[in-house]
């Protein structure tokens, strides 16, 4: 992490992290206290979306190209990305609020972890400048966003069965109703992976000569497209046990993740960009 | 149940995906390589799903759920009369040479295919230029290329390929020089050929080839460019910006360097060089449903966005819900109390 310290982007990075350590500390705070700190919480949303706003901007007109390449920049994106799709969430739909006490950790997670890998710039590879990969890149955040929604909620759900006794999860809407908005994420999650899918096929045919390969990440996207559908047609169609749904669309986020944050890092495939 | 009830079964559907599902990691994991672990599993669901559209009365209800599951299918069928019609192949084209179909390394050919429509495209190469920053990073690509059929020409590289008739040349990574010969033969006749030399600058510590002649005689050329790629600053790699001698190996003891427009007397011949230019690989890609695939994804995630806005009251959750906030509050004032 010491490595870090000369990136001239860096203090705004440790703010945003410390912003959604505070927002962790007072949602927790919150809860075991019984006191409303949702407007508290809205500002430490709101605060490291800023910051990290402002450490990806400084970053871009150091290195002259957008946050697509490296780990770092991918982490530091989605931590801008994921923190503002929440924050509007949390804004406009109060039930979403609840899920603060899973998703503030989550952005607290990716934080740590970004100060724990090379800060270093890439070069851009000459397939990546095209308007594809910002649609492409686009609608793949808009959806881990809404998936990390419906997650934030399913995992309060499940908590709630394994803690019947707290007063606050008891005082949270009954899980008929907080299921419902589960699957209505899930719902506009496929929307976005489906666009995600087409937009990154179209990228591909100019960048490489073909719109499907089967490489690492198209194969680990497909595959969580699949269990996106899967899923659907479970809950839709066979009316399945509301926690085994709930543990479903977590699996599902966590092939998500493993998809956005592990095989492109890990895949020496053409879709790393470097050719 | 009829037949085709059952076909239009959901749990055919889930087994289906969860098929799918393992096909994609077998194929993945490198545990199978048939493409029948995935080619048979998209046909149960593609035959699954015509029957339920054709049987489910919930298409018939629901207009942007009966678009999607309409284009989905599409999409198989389209990609599955793609793959039967396409083509990939690699070729070698060298500054001032037309496209020879006969070059053309095919990669992979469907039965329907029309390879006549290949055979009838006709440009040739002309100026090639990579742009490299520091460190060797490669940058642009350009590539001009002219149309004769059309007397035009164009410039093609990064993500623009050259698209004709329904098929499309894309510049690679993979490019280099060549050395233009000309063999003369005893009997007078004249052959003019070129020896490409391995991509560069990857391979700049090995730029050597063989070649034998007419009369059987083995050569190793060897370029010997007067520059070597810069690693500090920015570079082109094109013809104007490095010059060249070549070597040329009869055998293990005796090597001789020829300047551009220098002859060598062989057994049965004379070799003359020419000049250095540069050649560039491509990635000949041709399916005639690309657009098709296209529109009718893009049609089926429309149809779905619409499906899900009405039928799973995103109408409704689209705006605040102040009685839940309501509920809430309520309940966290009386614990305080």
């Amino acid at each position: 992490m010491l490595n870090h310290l000369h990136v001239p982007e860096m203090v705004w990075i440790l703010i945003g992290i410390t912003a959604y350590l505070v927002g962790s500390v007072v949602v927790w705070y919150g809860v075991m206290r019984q006191r409303n700190v949702d407007e508290l919480v809205l500002s430490m949303l709101v605060a490291g979306v800023i910051f990290f706003m402002v450490a990806i901007t400084m970053r871009w007109l150091r290195t002259e190209y957008g946050p697509f390449l490296t780990l770092f920049e991918v982490l530091l994106s989605n931590l801008f990305s994921l923190g503002f799709i929440y924050t509007l969430a949390y804004l406009f739909y109060p039930v979403v609020r609840s899920s603060a006490l899973m998703v503030l950790p989550f952005f607290l997670f990716l934080g740590v972890w970004l100060l724990l890998v090379p800060a270093e710039a890439g070069q851009l590879p000459a397939t990546y400048q095209t308007i594809w990969l910002w649609i492409h890149v686009g609608v793949g955040k808009v959806f881990l966003g809404i998936c990390l929604v419906a997650v934030g909620l399913a995992a309060i759900l499940l908590l709630r069965k394994l803690v019947r006794t707290d007063a606050w999860l008891a005082s949270l809407p009954d899980d008929h109703e907080l299921d419902a908005y589960v699957w209505r994420f899930i719902a506009i999650a496929f929307v976005f992976h489906s666009l995600m899918l087409l937009a990154g096929a179209v990228w591909a045919q100019d960048a490489w000569g073909r719109y499907w390969a089967w490489d690492s990440l198209e194969t680990w996207a497909f595959i969580t497209w699949l269990l996106l559908g899967l899923s659907l047609h479970l809950k839709l169609t066979y009316k399945i046990p509301q926690w085994s749904g709930w543990l479903l669309v977590m699996g599902i986020f966590a092939v998500a993740f493993i998809t956005f944050f592990g095989v492109p890092f890990s895949s020496m495939g053409p879709h790393k960009g470097i050719i | 149940m009829n037949i085709l009830g059952k076909i239009a079964s959901l749990k055919l559907t889930l087994a289906g995906m969860l098929a799918l599902i393992l096909g994609v990691l077998l194929i993945y994991m490198e545990w199978a390589n048939a493409s029948a672990w995935i080619a048979l599993p998209l046909t149960v669901l593609s035959v699954n799903l015509l029957a339920a559209l054709i049987v489910n009365p919930k298409f018939r209800r629901q207009s942007g759920l009966l678009i999607f599951h309409v284009c989905l299918l599409a999409v198989m069928l389209l990609a599955t009369f793609g793959w039967l019609a396409n083509l990939k192949g690699r070729i070698e084209i060298m500054e001032g040479q037309r496209f020879n179909v006969g070059d053309l390394q095919v990669v992979r050919q469907g039965v329907l295919h029309p390879w006549h429509r290949l055979e009838a495209l006709d440009f040739q190469q002309g100026t090639i230029q990579v742009e490299y920053a520091s460190d060797l990073i490669r940058g642009r690509t350009e590539s001009q290329l002219y149309i004769l059929g059309r007397q035009s020409t164009i410039r093609v590289g990064d993500n623009v390929p050259l698209r004709m008739d329904g098929y499309r040349f894309y510049t690679t990574s993979n490019k280099g020089y060549a050395a233009v010969l000309i063999w003369q033969g005893m009997d007078g006749k004249r052959e003019q050929g070129a020896i490409h030399f391995p991509s560069y600058p990857l391979n700049d510590w090995n730029q050597r080839n063989e070649w034998q002649t007419p009369e059987g005689e083995n050569l190793t050329f060897e370029l010997l460019l007067s520059e070597k790629p810069p690693s500090q600053t920015a570079w082109i790699l094109d013809r104007a910006h490095n010059n060249a001698n070549l070597r040329v190996y009869r055998n293990e003891a005796s090597a001789v360097v020829l300047n551009a427009g220098d002859s060598l007397k062989l057994r049965g011949g004379q070799l003359r060089f020419e000049e250095i230019r540069m050649w560039i690989g491509y990635d000949v890609f041709y399916d005639p449903m690309l657009a098709w695939l296209f529109a009718a994804a893009l049609v089926g995630i429309f149809g779905l966005a619409w499906h899900f806005y009405y039928r799973l009251g995103f109408a409704r959750v689209l705006t605040l819900n102040p009685a839940i906030s309501k509920t809430r509050q309520h309940a966290e004032s009386s614990s305080r109390a």
